[in-house]
């Protein structure tokens, strides 16, 4: 393996099939999520959830994507043709990428990520905001009421959490003083005889509850899954989607879930470090529970108004968030002396 | 750097493109090399998501029937006919609400840097940026009094 490394063509090779793997795994993770929270979904609702094709209904996210990938998959009437097909795309595309530069662990020497960037934080925001676009313009491109105004709600919506979401991290990136993932999951504390990695969330308890909100907001979740209220909007921008593309969108969705998850357990709770569980292990178990604590909140909530949504994201998080910045700043500095 | 017979002579017009190609054999001490190079799987990943993304795209049309009826491609708005097109004049709220996010995400942009270097700037820093914060906040509160953030 290291002969391996320090041939010029060897290295790319690794580079590239690590690269595939992490595709792979991704893919994998995203259908049993869906699984995970339809079965979760269930028990909440008390009844069984899927639990016919495989063992505990494993099996049910292979049934249903092939099911899906042969339906027919048309354009329909008088849609922007070209936007209709690109949309989708940008969705899916835009939730691997920010898979390029999330840490995944340090384990034996080995990393586990694939880009390691000095400006992290900035590019999965970077990335995460390219969804509104996705969103908007597959609304826009079907030639259908209900989905264009599915998709002007959840631009609405989106960029009303976004800065509530982007001003929740800044009191972490203070206290570290980086904005490269790994720095932040790697920040050292001396607390008396304690002296190792901690979780950031002891240090900025609302920045966390902060993000939490609005990453579920961000992930279109319920409560928040506004832009496709069914009750309203049939679908929303999902009305006129069939077959791949539709699959395409719900596989973003719920990369975009996991890259949440993730964020969270990066940001706020020490990443791969858990007492002696092996750091990969520990940022999956991690990683699991937040994405446990996303469907917990869909079986538990009612969705909100939509007049509600934005007074809660301007006229609460917002103020909350630079506050909290303030503060903390002020913490910062006087500690520091 | 030395060039095989047939390239072109002279100064390279893109020296960082070149350093970028001879990687990882030449890659430069320097720091701003150093920085480039950290960007380079991120690039093949690019690449590499985008050919995944294009191909289940373009499967899309390979997989499946394909049996359109002018009743199928017409639009579904609930079993009624749509006699109006789609697009309509849009509420101004929306227009408002994308004006307001201008405002404030540009601004919450300039937070980042600042917080980075926040414990070498100390008090100074923290006092520049509580400016820029007063002169972002009475702009909220100007737009709360008059009603900016209600959605009727």
């Amino acid at each position: 393996m290291s002969d391996l490394y320090k041939d010029p063509i060897g290295h790319w090779v690794v580079v590239v099939l690590a690269m595939a793997v992490v595709l792979f795994v991704l893919l994998t993770a995203t259908a049993y999520t869906v699984w995970f929270e339809r079965v979760a979904l269930g028990h909440i609702q008390r009844r069984p959830g899927p639990n016919r094709v495989g063992p505990w209904g494993l099996m049910q996210l292979a049934a249903d994507g092939i099911k899906l990938a042969f339906k027919e998959s048309f354009v329909p009437a008088k849609t922007d043709r070209v936007i209709y097909v690109i949309a989708p795309t940008i969705a899916v595309a835009a939730a691997f990428l920010a898979w390029a530069v999330i840490p995944i662990g340090l384990w034996y020497n080995v990393q586990y990520w694939i880009a390691d960037v000095n400006v992290g934080v900035l590019l999965i925001f970077a990335v995460s905001s390219l969804n509104v676009y996705a969103i908007v313009l597959g609304g826009y491109a079907s030639n259908n009421k209900y989905s264009l105004l599915g998709g002007l709600r959840s631009a609405a919506q989106l960029i009303s959490y976004e800065m509530a979401m982007g001003l929740s991290l800044v009191p972490t990136f203070m206290i570290v003083g980086s904005l490269r993932l790994r720095d932040i999951v790697d920040y050292t504390v001396h607390w008396g005889p304690y002296t190792g990695p901690i979780p950031l969330i002891l240090l900025t308890p609302i920045g966390f509850l902060i993000y939490m909100i609005a990453a579920v907001a961000e992930t279109n979740r319920t409560p928040f899954d506004l832009p496709e209220a069914e009750q309203e909007l049939i679908g929303g921008f999902l009305t006129e989607y069939s077959g791949l593309k539709f699959v395409m969108y719900y596989l973003a969705e719920y990369v975009n879930v996991i890259t949440a998850s993730a964020l969270a357990t990066l940001l706020f709770f020490g990443g791969w470090y858990l007492w002696v569980v092996p750091p990969v292990l520990a940022f999956f178990l991690k990683v699991v529970f937040f994405v446990f604590v996303y469907i917990w909140l869909r079986g538990t909530f009612p969705r909100l108004r939509y007049d509600m949504l934005m007074r809660l994201g301007w006229k609460v998080l917002l103020p909350l968030a630079i506050v909290n910045v303030i503060v903390t700043g002020v913490i910062i500095v006087l500690v520091q002396g | 750097m030395c060039y095989s017979v047939g390239a072109p002579r002279g100064r390279p017009a893109f020296p960082v493109l070149l350093e970028l190609a001879s990687f990882p054999k030449a890659a430069s001490p320097e720091a701003f090399g150093n920085l480039l190079e950290s960007y380079v799987p991120l690039l093949i990943y690019v690449l590499i998501v985008l050919g995944l993304v294009g191909t289940v795209a373009s499967l899309s049309f390979v997989l499946g029937p394909s049996k359109p009826t002018k009743t199928k491609l017409a639009p579904y708005e609930s079993g009624i006919i749509p006699e109006t097109p789609a697009m309509r004049r849009l509420s101004v709220r929306f227009y408002l609400t994308a004006m307001l996010f201008i405002i404030f995400d540009v601004e919450a942009v300039f937070f980042y840097p600042w917080a980075v270097l926040m414990r070498q700037l100390k008090w100074f820093g923290l006092i520049e940026m509580f400016v820029f914060m007063g002169v972002l906040l009475v702009a909220l509160a100007y737009i709360w009094r008059n009603g900016g953030f209600d959605w009727d």
